[in-house]
């Protein structure tokens, strides 16, 4: 190899613009493997390179044999581009991504569904909280509100008055039951209520007027009970109060009694 | 479909809500490369087409595992391809690669032309010009086999596949100065074990 020793400067140092390559078979066999995929930078080397064979035997046989092998893999290449995958291979791709699909949904259905007793779960532990705490919901019906808001009318009614009101309450306990009356009758109450006698209004005089009568679930207000004339602790206190009305066919209010919540726990 | 949907990226997410369309696009666009790919590491076209079934086996259940900040879907699927690769290389470390088609028809046009020439009745020239160039691609393709597994990558993805170095570099996830090293010693070998046999039948052609 001659012309291996003629060479001043290494070809793999990358040279500035302008300089001439000097290229020598050592750096021929490094970029040899290179010609025919040149990077920009390296398009003057592979020219260099080239120059380089032509005159000399060796390298110039080395070029051949490079030829050669590009040219027998782009053969191979393009033979092997023509190459196929089997259709059952996407049929069997296509079958697993459904069946992915189908289980992807029954995870999300179940995630709702969990996501759905958590929620009605939330809300139990937050009704039987608030009943422990004994808030009771208004659920009179609107019509009953006039009667209710007449009712504040009334003369306060001194504790005086109470075992009048506990004799009356005695006689209307005692009178026969009519259709209305056993419509509303105690036994109608859930088991978790508890109900006081039923009290008569002070102009409730007449026990004849409470047949045919019909009993109505009303919340009142503790100054509107005071004002039936009913003995009241905390007159200032904002809970309203549940009672059934004694409602007479005429529609005047013959008799009250008050309805309380039983706590789960009293019941131990 | 929209152009920005088309890209692998867009594709991968409809696959991921469950568009099937979606992923037969995909499937179609990607599975050659990686079919060839596992075809030219392997030798084998049955068990390259087991690993392209099992890297789309993988992207249908576990798409979330590509991370787009990390490199390219194409990179991602060579990757997967790579490691269903190596594990079946472990589980039949002792058996040999298959022949392909091309390799064992020529083989048999190898036997057949040797008889013709035998008694004098040669096979047609174009026949000849065949058989030439299915044993050239046979040797390549014996050769580029039994290249160490890193510069068999590099020569199949930067020759076979015509990656350029920096598309190579991603795949295989090492620099680009180390997919050119390797793609140099790859060819530097493959010509070294393609010299002998040639220089064999030089000298028995000779003779």
């Amino acid at each position: 190899m001659n012309e291996k020793s003629m060479n001043k400067k290494p070809a793999n140092e990358k040279p500035s613009a302008g300089e001439p390559i000097l290229m020598d078979c050592e750096a021929f066999e490094k970029i040899s493997q290179h010609l025919y995929r040149p990077d920009a930078a390296e398009a003057a080397l592979c020219e260099a390179a080239l120059t380089h064979a032509e005159s000399c035997s060796h390298c110039a046989a080395l070029l051949t044999e490079v030829e050669w092998l590009e040219c027998s893999i782009r053969d191979m290449a393009r033979r092997d581009a023509a190459r196929r995958v089997s259709p059952r291979v996407e049929s069997a791709l296509l079958q697993e991504f459904r069946h992915q699909k189908a289980a992807a949904t029954r995870r999300q259905i179940r995630w709702r569904l969990a996501a759905l007793g958590a929620a009605a779960a939330l809300l139990l532990a937050l009704g039987f909280s608030m009943r422990k705490h004994s808030v009771v919901l208004p659920h009179s019906s609107p019509a009953l509100e006039p009667n209710a808001a007449a009712s504040h009318a009334q003369p306060a009614v001194t504790p005086a008055r109470a075992p009048v009101q506990a004799s009356v309450a005695a006689k209307v306990a005692n009178a026969p039951a009519t259709p209305a009356r056993r419509q509303s009758a105690p036994s109608e109450m859930s088991d978790s209520e508890y109900a006081s006698a039923f009290v008569p209004l002070p102009y409730a005089d007449d026990s004849a007027a409470i047949d045919g009568g019909a009993i109505v679930r009303v919340v009142l207000s503790r100054s509107a009970l005071a004002s039936f004339g009913l003995p009241v602790d905390d007159f200032a206190g904002a809970d309203p109060i549940q009672a059934d009305l004694v409602v007479g066919v005429d529609g005047t209010p013959e008799a009250i009694r008050l309805v309380s919540q039983l706590n789960p726990s009293d019941e131990f | 479909m929209s152009g920005a949907e088309l890209t692998d990226d867009g594709l991968l997410r409809r696959v991921i809500a469950g568009d099937e369309d979606a992923f037969t696009l995909l499937y179609r666009r990607r599975h050659p490369a990686i079919f060839r790919f596992a075809l030219h590491m392997c030798g084998n076209a049955a068990v390259a087409e087991d690993v392209t079934q099992e890297v789309f086996m993988t992207l249908i259940r576990d798409a979330k595992r590509f991370d787009p900040a990390r490199g390219t879907l194409p990179a991602f699927l060579f990757g997967v391809a790579r490691n269903h690769l190596r594990k079946r290389w472990e589980q039949d470390r002792h058996s040999a690669p298959l022949l392909l088609e091309d390799d064992a028809l020529a083989n048999r046009l190898s036997i057949h032309g040797a008889s013709g020439n035998g008694n004098g009745h040669g096979a047609p020239a174009d026949s000849h010009d065949l058989f030439a160039s299915l044993e050239t691609i046979g040797r390549v393709r014996q050769a580029i086999s039994t290249l160490p597994e890193n510069y068999r990558e590099a020569v199949v993805l930067c020759e076979l596949e015509e990656m350029s170095y920096e598309e190579a570099a991603e795949a295989l996830g090492c620099p680009v100065g180390t997919v050119r090293s390797r793609l140099h010693r790859g060819r530097a070998l493959l010509l070294e074990k393609l010299r002998e046999p040639q220089s064999v039948r030089r000298a028995a052609v000779g003779q």
